[in-house]
């Protein structure tokens, strides 16, 4: 019997594939970046993810793939459309300094390094037991490493 | 008139360009005509005094009376001027300061009390309103959805099916909305649970039931109907006063038990 390459179990690459369009193209010089508003045709198959809109994008615009943002898509009613906005910026320097930094976590771009949340509200509460400079102290001598 | 040799008699086209000659000519000479002998002119500029004339009319006619008549009449305005002899000065008598003071005390209330300054008539709306809740009740009742079924075996119109409903209008025009502001600003913005559910909604029976299945009364169709008055109570049936008399005694938190009819 013979293995029907459609049914790869292995294959992420569904086997229609996803067409990105823009909309609304408007080069920002204020900003140093182009933005749009995207919509991806994916029929039979589920939302396109972000990674591979971004590389199509980069693909389009000719520019590397970290410089290109996109964010805010929403699936229409149904499925098969998806729309959404991408900023593409003129270099990676401009990108770290204009972008939120939730976006730059999401790229990759960016470490935020937290403690516990436990940890954060044990030091909270120890400190409520000190006052003035004795406070002070307990801050420094419990700040986090 | 140009006739085509080659061909028999006469072409449309050629005949066509005659005449539209002829016509223009005919034309530049009316308006030359016109002009030369200042037709024109002399109509707009008799045309401008009017209203002027209008305003001065009574000037005129006054004093063309006037001429006519040889004499100056009683009622001219020009002979109207002030008696003298009637100005006195306010420090003269005893009587005339209390006269004066108590004009000047009602003066004082008068200019604490605001009035208003009655230089035009001021539009009064009572008979309107009464007239316009009229109107409304009536039209609502005509629009209803069963008078509207009702007539429509009447009409010789064909039946339009509109595809928009009312309720569904507003979720789209609203949904619309967002969409435009959202991609011109390139912000996703937050929609509150109940917000969504609105757009998304379909029309149910659950809101539109009332519209479709309700009964509107023919009162406002009357020519006696008067909107502020209470509309008329059902007849109290005799089964519902029986009901009411068992389920009279109180419960133990004082709630009245009542007899539940399904």
């Amino acid at each position: 019997f013979c293995v029907d390459p459609k049914h790869e179990i292995m294959g992420k690459e569904s086997e229609t594939t996803a067409t990105v369009r823009t909309r609304k193209f408007l080069t920002n010089r204020l900003l140093n970046r182009k933005q749009m508003v995207v919509d991806v045709l994916h029929p039979d198959r589920a939302t396109v993810p972000k990674s591979e809109i971004k590389e199509k994008l980069a693909k389009m615009y000719k520019t590397t793939g970290d410089v290109v943002f996109c964010f805010g898509f929403r699936t229409a009613f149904g499925g098969g459309k998806s729309t959404g906005f991408a900023l593409i910026y003129d270099t990676l320097d401009y990108a770290k300094k204009i972008e939120p930094k939730y976006r730059l976590v999401r790229q990759g771009l960016l470490e935020v390094k937290k403690t516990a949340r436990k940890q954060r509200k044990e030091r909270k509460n120890r400190m409520k037991k000190a006052r003035g400079t004795a406070k002070a102290k307990l801050a420094a001598a419990t700040k986090k490493e | 008139m140009v006739e085509d040799q080659k061909q028999e008699g006469l072409s449309l086209l050629e005949l066509k360009n005659q005449s539209f000659l002829t016509y223009m000519a005919n034309l530049v000479y009316l308006t030359l005509r016109k002009l030369k002998d200042r037709l024109v002119e002399a109509r707009v500029v008799l045309e401008r005094i009017r209203p002027l004339e209008d305003k001065l009319k009574y000037q005129i006619d006054k004093h063309v009376k006037t001429a006519a008549d040889g004499v100056v009449s009683a009622d001219d305005t020009l002979r109207l001027t002030g008696n003298l002899d009637n100005i006195v000065s306010s420090s003269d008598d005893d009587e005339e300061k209390e006269v004066t003071s108590k004009v000047k005390k009602t003066d004082d209330e008068e200019q604490k009390i605001y009035k208003i300054p009655k230089i035009t008539q001021a539009h009064y709306d009572g008979e309107a309103k009464k007239n316009e809740a009229k109107e409304k009740a009536r039209r609502r009742t005509l629009n209803s959805s069963m008078l509207r079924d009702a007539l429509l075996e009447h009409t010789e119109d064909p039946e339009v099916v509109y595809n928009n409903d009312v309720l569904k209008q507003r979720a789209i025009k609203k949904r619309r909305e967002l969409e435009v502001f959202e991609e011109e600003n390139m912000i996703r913005k937050v929609v509150s649970r109940r917000d969504k559910a609105a757009m998304r909604q379909m029309t149910t029976l659950g809101t539109m039931g009332s519209e479709i299945l309700g009964f509107n009364t023919m009162d406002a169709l009357q020519h006696d109907y008067d909107p502020s008055a209470p509309a008329a109570k059902r007849q109290k049936t005799g089964k519902s006063s029986k009901s009411k008399g068992k389920g009279k005694f109180k419960g133990k938190k004082g709630f009245k038990k009542q007899k539940h009819r399904f």
